[in-house]
């Protein structure tokens, strides 16, 4: 039996990219079908009856009919168009920046239900004005494992020997943290707090709510980020493209943002 | 992309389908039915299009003023006394400014950034012309700012980084209603254009 010839899904906007006179070029993460390259036809036109429904950061549901190569989409119907979050910049530039976790953590291709739920969840929970410090660094965190790159955050990666209370130290290359004895089996192991180690295993431990109870210090919370940041450009080999943007909008946006951070 | 293999043309032959083969939206297959035409068209036609393609290259500058192209400096729509200089329309694209210009409804003057906001393909701010638009406000008496990008994502997240830069100095920013689109279908509208358009509403 031949296969049929489309299929119906639901799906997210990662990307979108114009494409040929009026079409769109989108990557889409679907929950059974993982990430999907597709066009979509005329699009760009304002009498389009689909654009409204795939613009970038929308769950819609999808038919899309196979093609030699990419997959067209025939026709959407919004589901969640994420309005609250898209109408203030310091939550629409660290929804971009989610979008772009997934991206590039995500294979073509390949059944991804938990990535899929893992970005719902975030982007339903930025939804909700809260001050979430942790929000990016759990799903950096969690894309990472997602993917199989979750660091090692009981034992020494190298020795394999529990860690002991004292200094630790994290490494990209090591895949997790070190022991004071190892680091020097990695040239770019830095050092790591306590608290900071603490609070990675809550993340990886815990649901995103439980998570987002969590408060962190200022000087914690750059601690975290500049590991996540190693970890992720050491994993993706290139920095977050996103990342500039939403360093530019918290300096531009600083009162939101420091509500968000400030210690509880 | 892997570079397509063009050995059976003569050199010449195989250059212009490479060449043609880099524009955006021109397969290797497009671009040799375009070069197989060239060939065959009258040597002055071909002339005329290889000037107007040197043409563009050698004589169109950004205005300092919109940052639209243009061939004087600055150009024509700058310098026209009878527009009204007390607003400015930001567009995306210097095709914008022709889309708006058909509509013969806006007589101010336009400022054009190049681009949108992409943080996903690494394009911020200081890779459009915001700068310039921000010099243009301290220079002249701007009473409004229409920021007219496009109504997705990046285009309201432009307008609203803008929104955030100018505000300081201006002392109208508005942005182009979004509703329901001339010779469309209500039952096919999404959402987030019904709301809008529902929001917008107006008295008859």
């Amino acid at each position: 039996m031949s296969r049929p010839r489309t299929y119906t899904t639901e799906a997210i906007v990662l990307r979108a990219s114009p494409m040929g006179e009026a079409d769109r070029l989108l990557t889409l993460l679907t929950p059974a079908y993982g990430k999907l390259q597709a066009t979509a036809r005329g699009v760009r036109k304002t009498t389009s009856k689909l654009g409204g429904h795939l613009d970038l950061l929308t769950r819609s549901s999808l038919t899309l009919s196979h093609g030699q190569s990419l997959d067209t989409v025939t026709s959407a119907e919004a589901l969640e168009t994420f309005q609250a979050l898209k109408s203030s910049l310091p939550t629409l530039s660290k929804a971009i920046y989610l979008a772009e976790l997934a991206d590039a953590f995500h294979p073509l291709e390949s059944p991804g239900p938990a990535a899929y739920a893992l970005l719902l969840e975030a982007l339903r929970a930025l939804e909700t004005p809260a001050d979430a410090a942790l929000d990016l660094r759990y799903c950096e965190l969690h894309f990472l494992g997602s993917a199989g790159f979750l660091p090692e955050l009981g034992s020494c990666t190298q020795c394999q020997e529990t860690l002991l209370p004292g200094h630790h130290y994290l490494s990209p290359a090591g895949g997790g943290v070190l022991c004071p004895a190892c680091k020097a089996s990695y040239a770019d192991s830095a050092p790591i707090s306590v608290d900071a180690l603490k609070v990675l295993r809550y993340l990886s431990m815990n649901s995103l709510a439980t998570a987002l109870r969590v408060k962190v210090r200022q000087p914690l919370h750059r601690e975290l980020a500049a590991h996540m940041s190693n970890l992720l450009r050491y994993t993706l080999e290139r920095e977050m493209r996103s990342g500039a943007f939403l360093r530019a909008i918290a300096q531009h946006w600083p009162q939101e943002e420091s509500a968000a951070l400030t210690p509880t | 992309m892997t570079t397509p293999d063009f050995l059976p043309a003569a050199a010449p032959v195989a250059r212009l389908i490479q060449e043609l083969h880099k524009l955006p939206g021109i397969g290797s297959k497009t671009a040799q039915r375009l070069t197989y035409y060239l060939v065959r068209m009258p040597a002055e036609e071909a002339h005329t299009l290889a000037q107007a393609i040197v043409a563009v290259k050698e004589r169109i500058i950004l205005c300092s003023q919109c940052q639209n192209l243009t061939e004087q400096d600055p150009c024509p729509l700058c310098t026209d006394p009878a527009r009204d200089r007390s607003i400015i329309c930001v567009l995306e694209e210097p095709l914008d400014v022709l889309a708006l210009e058909r509509t013969h409804c806006y007589k101010g003057l336009y400022h054009v950034l190049h681009g949108v906001i992409s943080p996903m393909n690494g394009i911020g701010a200081e890779e459009l012309k915001v700068r310039e638009l921000l010099a243009r406000l301290k220079d002249e008496a701007v009473q409004e700012i229409v920021l007219a990008t496009n109504p997705n994502l990046e285009g309201e997240a432009t307008a609203m980084y803008i929104q955030g830069l100018v505000a300081p100095f201006v002392p109208r920013v508005t942005r182009l209603a979004r509703g329901l689109p001339v010779g469309g279908d209500l039952e096919y509208a999404d959402q987030v254009t019904l709301t809008r358009a529902f929001q917008g509403r107006q008295t008859l």
